[in-house]
Protein backbone atom coordinates (compact mmCIF):
# COMPACT_ATOMS: atom_id res chain seq x y z
CA UNK A 1 0.00 0.00 0.00
CA UNK A 2 1.31 3.21 -0.98
CA UNK A 3 0.44 6.73 -0.15
CA UNK A 4 0.92 9.73 -1.84
CA UNK A 5 3.99 10.85 0.56
CA UNK A 6 3.88 14.81 -1.06
CA UNK A 7 0.80 15.38 -0.27
CA UNK A 8 1.55 15.65 3.42
CA UNK A 9 4.61 17.28 3.00
CA UNK A 10 8.43 17.58 2.32
CA UNK A 11 10.85 17.70 4.91
CA UNK A 12 14.14 18.54 4.42
CA UNK A 13 16.86 16.71 7.77
CA UNK A 14 20.11 18.24 7.81
CA UNK A 15 22.74 16.35 9.79
CA UNK A 16 26.63 15.49 9.83
CA UNK A 17 25.75 11.74 11.81
CA UNK A 18 24.15 9.01 9.71
CA UNK A 19 22.83 7.42 12.41
CA UNK A 20 20.52 10.29 13.44
CA UNK A 21 19.57 10.90 9.53
CA UNK A 22 19.26 7.26 9.39
CA UNK A 23 16.33 7.64 12.25
CA UNK A 24 14.67 10.05 11.33
CA UNK A 25 14.18 9.33 7.86
CA UNK A 26 12.82 5.79 8.88
CA UNK A 27 10.57 7.40 11.44
CA UNK A 28 9.34 10.77 9.31
CA UNK A 29 8.53 8.20 6.78
CA UNK A 30 6.54 6.03 8.23
CA UNK A 31 4.68 8.90 9.47
CA UNK A 32 3.77 9.42 6.21
CA UNK A 33 6.16 12.62 4.58
CA UNK A 34 8.31 12.93 1.98
CA UNK A 35 12.10 13.22 3.36
CA UNK A 36 14.98 15.14 1.28
CA UNK A 37 18.42 14.38 2.93
CA UNK A 38 21.49 16.35 3.51
CA UNK A 39 24.46 15.49 4.85
CA UNK A 40 25.75 19.53 5.60
CA UNK A 41 25.11 22.64 5.50
CA UNK A 42 25.82 23.85 2.20
CA UNK A 43 24.48 20.56 0.73
CA UNK A 44 21.09 21.83 2.52
CA UNK A 45 20.94 25.08 0.95
CA UNK A 46 21.61 24.05 -2.43
CA UNK A 47 18.74 21.79 -1.96
CA UNK A 48 16.23 24.07 -0.88
CA UNK A 49 16.89 26.21 -3.77
CA UNK A 50 16.60 23.41 -5.84
CA UNK A 51 13.75 21.46 -4.58
CA UNK A 52 12.15 23.80 -2.02
CA UNK A 53 10.86 21.70 1.07
CA UNK A 54 7.84 22.90 3.11
CA UNK A 55 10.11 22.18 6.53
CA UNK A 56 13.85 21.80 7.26
CA UNK A 57 14.96 20.54 10.66
CA UNK A 58 18.34 21.63 11.12
CA UNK A 59 21.08 19.96 12.99
CA UNK A 60 23.13 23.09 15.08
CA UNK A 61 26.64 21.48 15.74
CA UNK A 62 27.48 20.59 12.60
CA UNK A 63 31.20 20.96 11.21
CA UNK A 64 32.55 23.40 8.38
CA UNK A 65 29.04 25.51 8.36
CA UNK A 66 27.08 25.22 11.27
CA UNK A 67 23.54 25.00 12.03
CA UNK A 68 23.00 28.78 12.79
CA UNK A 69 25.11 29.54 10.09
CA UNK A 70 22.90 27.79 7.95
CA UNK A 71 19.87 29.19 8.76
CA UNK A 72 21.26 32.49 8.31
CA UNK A 73 22.07 32.09 4.96
CA UNK A 74 18.43 30.52 4.47
CA UNK A 75 16.64 33.58 5.73
CA UNK A 76 19.12 35.68 3.91
CA UNK A 77 17.78 34.34 0.36
CA UNK A 78 14.33 35.03 -0.82
CA UNK A 79 13.68 31.72 -2.68
CA UNK A 80 14.01 29.98 0.86
CA UNK A 81 12.93 32.47 3.25
CA UNK A 82 9.97 31.39 4.24
CA UNK A 83 10.76 27.70 4.87
CA UNK A 84 10.09 27.44 8.45
CA UNK A 85 13.28 25.97 10.16
CA UNK A 86 13.10 24.02 13.52
CA UNK A 87 16.90 23.23 15.08
CA UNK A 88 17.52 19.85 16.53
CA UNK A 89 20.24 20.25 19.20
CA UNK A 90 21.54 17.32 22.19
CA UNK A 91 20.58 18.22 25.47
CA UNK A 92 23.82 18.53 26.64
CA UNK A 93 24.54 20.83 24.09
CA UNK A 94 24.73 24.16 25.38
CA UNK A 95 23.41 26.28 22.62
CA UNK A 96 21.94 29.65 22.61
CA UNK A 97 17.79 29.04 21.88
CA UNK A 98 17.28 32.85 21.72
CA UNK A 99 20.23 33.36 19.08
CA UNK A 100 18.55 30.35 16.77
CA UNK A 101 15.19 32.24 16.97
CA UNK A 102 16.26 35.30 16.36
CA UNK A 103 17.64 34.23 13.28
CA UNK A 104 14.16 33.25 12.19
CA UNK A 105 14.16 29.86 13.32
CA UNK A 106 10.25 28.54 14.41
CA UNK A 107 11.23 26.00 17.16
CA UNK A 108 13.48 24.16 19.05
CA UNK A 109 13.72 20.00 19.90
CA UNK A 110 16.47 17.91 21.73
CA UNK A 111 17.96 14.77 20.91
CA UNK A 112 17.54 12.29 21.92
CA UNK A 113 14.18 12.76 19.75
CA UNK A 114 11.04 12.00 21.00
CA UNK A 115 8.68 10.70 18.16
CA UNK A 116 5.78 12.11 19.44
CA UNK A 117 7.44 15.05 20.25
CA UNK A 118 8.66 15.63 16.94
CA UNK A 119 5.96 14.50 15.03
CA UNK A 120 3.41 16.85 17.08
CA UNK A 121 5.92 19.92 16.05
CA UNK A 122 6.42 19.43 12.76
CA UNK A 123 2.37 19.28 12.12
CA UNK A 124 1.84 22.65 14.02
CA UNK A 125 4.53 24.16 11.79
CA UNK A 126 3.18 22.74 8.57
CA UNK A 127 -0.03 23.82 9.43
CA UNK A 128 0.56 27.08 10.63
CA UNK A 129 3.07 27.15 7.04
CA UNK A 130 -0.13 26.22 5.16
CA UNK A 131 -2.51 28.95 6.93
CA UNK A 132 0.06 31.81 6.40
CA UNK A 133 0.34 30.66 2.36
CA UNK A 134 -3.14 30.64 2.14
CA UNK A 135 -3.45 33.83 3.85
CA UNK A 136 -0.85 35.09 1.32
CA UNK A 137 -2.39 33.67 -1.71
CA UNK A 138 -5.91 35.40 -0.87
CA UNK A 139 -4.34 38.63 0.19
CA UNK A 140 -2.44 39.03 -3.21
CA UNK A 141 -6.08 37.56 -4.88
CA UNK A 142 -7.86 40.57 -2.78
CA UNK A 143 -5.39 43.30 -4.20
CA UNK A 144 -5.94 41.95 -7.71
CA UNK A 145 -9.83 42.42 -7.16
CA UNK A 146 -9.05 46.28 -5.80
CA UNK A 147 -6.96 47.02 -8.60
CA UNK A 148 -9.62 45.60 -11.32
CA UNK A 149 -12.55 47.49 -9.86
CA UNK A 150 -10.54 50.23 -9.45
CA UNK A 151 -9.87 50.39 -12.80
CA UNK A 152 -13.09 50.02 -13.74
CA UNK A 153 -14.37 52.62 -11.42
CA UNK A 154 -12.06 54.97 -13.23
CA UNK A 155 -13.32 53.44 -16.73
CA UNK A 156 -16.92 54.14 -16.04
CA UNK A 157 -16.13 58.10 -15.17
CA UNK A 158 -13.82 58.54 -17.79
CA UNK A 159 -17.40 57.17 -20.19
CA UNK A 160 -19.90 59.69 -18.01
CA UNK A 161 -17.56 62.46 -18.58
CA UNK A 162 -17.61 61.64 -22.28
CA UNK A 163 -21.15 61.44 -22.52
CA UNK A 164 -22.30 64.48 -19.89
CA UNK A 165 -19.81 66.59 -22.50
CA UNK A 166 -22.05 65.19 -25.82
CA UNK A 167 -25.06 65.43 -23.53
CA UNK A 168 -24.22 69.06 -23.12
CA UNK A 169 -23.28 69.57 -26.52
CA UNK A 170 -26.56 68.57 -27.36
CA UNK A 171 -28.84 70.49 -25.60
CA UNK A 172 -27.05 73.31 -27.19
CA UNK A 173 -27.08 72.72 -30.25
CA UNK A 174 -30.99 72.24 -29.80
CA UNK A 175 -31.29 75.66 -28.23
CA UNK A 176 -29.43 77.38 -30.95
CA UNK A 177 -32.11 75.49 -33.51
CA UNK A 178 -35.20 76.80 -31.55
CA UNK B 1 42.33 0.00 1.40
CA UNK B 2 43.20 3.57 3.30
CA UNK B 3 44.93 2.46 6.63
CA UNK B 4 44.27 5.17 8.61
CA UNK B 5 40.25 6.55 8.68
CA UNK B 6 37.72 7.66 11.87
CA UNK B 7 35.42 5.39 13.24
CA UNK B 8 37.37 1.92 12.03
CA UNK B 9 40.54 1.95 10.21
CA UNK B 10 41.88 -0.41 7.59
CA UNK B 11 43.31 -2.72 10.15
CA UNK B 12 40.11 -3.48 11.65
CA UNK B 13 38.25 -3.42 7.88
CA UNK B 14 40.21 -5.95 6.67
CA UNK B 15 40.43 -8.72 9.76
CA UNK B 16 36.60 -8.13 9.37
CA UNK B 17 36.53 -8.89 5.21
CA UNK B 18 39.26 -11.86 6.14
CA UNK B 19 36.65 -13.60 8.24
CA UNK B 20 33.61 -12.98 5.88
CA UNK B 21 33.07 -16.54 4.02
CA UNK B 22 32.32 -13.75 0.77
CA UNK B 23 35.08 -11.82 0.87
CA UNK B 24 37.78 -13.44 1.99
CA UNK B 25 39.43 -14.15 -0.83
CA UNK B 26 38.99 -10.56 -2.26
CA UNK B 27 42.70 -9.03 -3.11
CA UNK B 28 43.00 -6.35 -0.65
CA UNK B 29 45.68 -3.63 -1.02
CA UNK B 30 46.48 -1.61 1.67
CA UNK B 31 47.58 2.58 1.01
CA UNK B 32 49.49 4.46 3.78
CA UNK B 33 51.26 7.33 3.84
CA UNK B 34 53.25 6.06 6.92
CA UNK B 35 57.13 5.33 5.41
CA UNK B 36 56.91 3.00 8.83
CA UNK B 37 58.05 -0.50 8.16
CA UNK B 38 55.46 -1.58 11.10
CA UNK B 39 52.67 -0.40 8.77
CA UNK B 40 53.70 -2.52 6.31
CA UNK B 41 54.39 -5.82 8.23
CA UNK B 42 50.99 -5.06 10.40
CA UNK B 43 48.95 -4.51 7.45
CA UNK B 44 50.04 -7.97 6.44
CA UNK B 45 49.36 -9.68 9.57
CA UNK B 46 45.09 -8.68 9.00
CA UNK B 47 45.77 -10.04 5.70
CA UNK B 48 46.20 -7.19 2.79
CA UNK B 49 47.87 -9.02 0.18
CA UNK B 50 50.17 -5.95 -0.51
CA UNK B 51 50.79 -2.58 0.26
CA UNK B 52 51.03 1.05 -1.30
CA UNK B 53 52.14 3.88 0.20
CA UNK B 54 51.18 7.51 -0.88
CA UNK B 55 51.33 9.49 -2.65
CA UNK B 56 50.31 6.59 -4.89
CA UNK B 57 52.29 6.62 -8.33
CA UNK B 58 50.09 5.26 -11.02
CA UNK B 59 52.78 3.25 -12.57
CA UNK B 60 53.47 0.91 -8.97
CA UNK B 61 49.23 1.01 -8.88
CA UNK B 62 48.72 -0.60 -12.33
CA UNK B 63 51.31 -3.14 -11.57
CA UNK B 64 49.72 -4.75 -8.37
CA UNK B 65 46.89 -4.33 -9.97
CA UNK B 66 48.36 -6.58 -12.52
CA UNK B 67 50.05 -8.53 -10.25
CA UNK B 68 47.30 -9.49 -7.89
CA UNK B 69 44.10 -9.53 -10.85
CA UNK B 70 46.29 -11.91 -13.08
CA UNK B 71 45.28 -8.89 -15.72
CA UNK B 72 47.57 -8.29 -19.10
CA UNK B 73 47.21 -4.33 -19.67
CA UNK B 74 46.74 -3.19 -23.41
CA UNK B 75 47.71 -0.01 -24.29
CA UNK B 76 46.22 2.70 -26.32
CA UNK B 77 48.06 1.78 -29.54
CA UNK B 78 46.82 -1.75 -29.64
CA UNK B 79 43.25 -1.18 -29.24
CA UNK B 80 41.69 0.40 -31.88
CA UNK B 81 39.59 -2.95 -32.56
CA UNK B 82 38.54 -3.58 -28.80
CA UNK B 83 37.99 0.03 -28.58
CA UNK B 84 34.54 -0.58 -30.83
CA UNK B 85 33.95 -3.66 -29.32
CA UNK B 86 33.67 -2.75 -26.12
CA UNK B 87 31.20 0.40 -24.64
CA UNK B 88 34.30 1.44 -22.58
CA UNK B 89 33.32 4.01 -19.73
CA UNK B 90 34.40 7.57 -21.07
CA UNK B 91 36.09 7.70 -17.49
CA UNK B 92 38.73 5.09 -18.44
CA UNK B 93 39.59 6.44 -21.92
CA UNK B 94 43.01 7.45 -21.12
CA UNK B 95 43.67 4.43 -18.71
CA UNK B 96 44.58 0.99 -20.49
CA UNK B 97 41.87 -1.55 -21.15
CA UNK B 98 42.32 -4.35 -18.49
CA UNK B 99 41.96 -7.74 -20.60
CA UNK B 100 40.84 -10.03 -17.69
CA UNK B 101 42.23 -13.14 -17.04
CA UNK B 102 41.23 -15.57 -14.31
CA UNK B 103 39.10 -13.06 -12.36
CA UNK B 104 36.38 -11.28 -13.08
CA UNK B 105 37.13 -7.58 -13.14
CA UNK B 106 33.93 -5.62 -12.56
CA UNK B 107 33.96 -2.68 -14.97
CA UNK B 108 31.72 0.47 -14.52
CA UNK B 109 29.19 1.10 -16.88
CA UNK B 110 27.21 3.33 -16.95
CA UNK B 111 23.42 4.55 -18.17
CA UNK B 112 22.33 6.27 -20.59
CA UNK B 113 22.78 10.48 -19.97
CA UNK B 114 18.53 10.78 -19.77
CA UNK B 115 19.11 8.08 -16.69
CA UNK B 116 21.78 9.84 -15.15
CA UNK B 117 20.19 12.98 -15.66
CA UNK B 118 17.03 12.04 -13.88
CA UNK B 119 19.11 10.08 -10.73
CA UNK B 120 21.02 13.63 -10.84
CA UNK B 121 17.69 15.22 -10.24
CA UNK B 122 17.05 12.93 -7.59
CA UNK B 123 20.34 13.40 -5.80
CA UNK B 124 19.74 17.39 -5.79
CA UNK B 125 16.19 16.78 -4.22
CA UNK B 126 18.23 15.07 -1.62
CA UNK B 127 16.15 11.95 -2.45
CA UNK B 128 18.30 8.96 -1.63
CA UNK B 129 14.99 6.46 -1.22
CA UNK B 130 14.42 7.32 -5.02
CA UNK B 131 17.78 6.75 -5.66
CA UNK B 132 17.87 3.40 -4.30
CA UNK B 133 14.46 2.34 -5.76
CA UNK B 134 15.96 3.72 -9.17
CA UNK B 135 19.75 1.85 -9.05
CA UNK B 136 17.21 -1.77 -8.06
CA UNK B 137 15.68 -0.94 -11.52
CA UNK B 138 18.53 -0.26 -13.50
CA UNK B 139 20.11 -3.42 -12.78
CA UNK B 140 17.17 -5.43 -13.41
CA UNK B 141 17.16 -3.66 -17.19
CA UNK B 142 20.96 -4.97 -17.38
CA UNK B 143 23.61 -6.76 -15.94
CA UNK B 144 26.26 -4.29 -17.15
CA UNK B 145 24.77 -1.62 -14.67
CA UNK B 146 25.08 -3.71 -11.58
CA UNK B 147 28.35 -2.16 -10.67
CA UNK B 148 26.92 1.37 -11.08
CA UNK B 149 23.80 0.62 -9.43
CA UNK B 150 25.85 -1.27 -6.37
CA UNK B 151 28.41 1.83 -5.78
CA UNK B 152 25.26 4.42 -5.80
CA UNK B 153 23.39 2.36 -3.63
CA UNK B 154 25.85 2.04 -1.34
CA UNK B 155 26.63 6.07 -1.11
CA UNK B 156 22.96 6.41 -0.21
CA UNK B 157 23.07 3.95 1.94
CA UNK B 158 26.24 5.90 3.63
CA UNK B 159 24.21 9.51 3.30
CA UNK B 160 27.21 10.71 1.37
CA UNK B 161 24.88 13.01 -1.30
CA UNK B 162 27.93 14.86 -2.21
CA UNK B 163 29.82 11.60 -3.27
CA UNK B 164 26.55 10.91 -5.56
CA UNK B 165 25.84 14.44 -7.01
CA UNK B 166 30.19 14.54 -7.78
CA UNK B 167 29.99 10.62 -9.06
CA UNK B 168 26.98 11.52 -11.15
CA UNK B 169 28.58 14.53 -12.61
CA UNK B 170 31.13 12.67 -14.40
CA UNK B 171 29.08 10.88 -17.04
Amino acid sequence: MSVDTTEKGVILIVDDTPTNLEMLLDFLEDSGFKVAVAEDGESAIEMAEYAPPDLILLDILMPEMDGFETCRRLKANKATQDIPVIFMTALAEKVDKVKGLNMGAVDYITKPLEHEEVLARVNIHLHLRNLTKRLTEQNKHLEQEISERKRAESLVSGQTRVLESIATGASLRMYSTV
Amino acid sequence: MDLVMTVMDGFEATRRLRMSPDLKDVVVIAISASVFDFNRQQSRDVGCDDFLSKPIREAELLEKLRLHLELEWVYEEARSVRQEQEDVNPKFKTSPVSQVRGRQNPQLMAPPAQEVAALLDLARRGDLRGIVKRANQLEELDERWIPFANHLRQLAKDFKGKQIREFLKQF
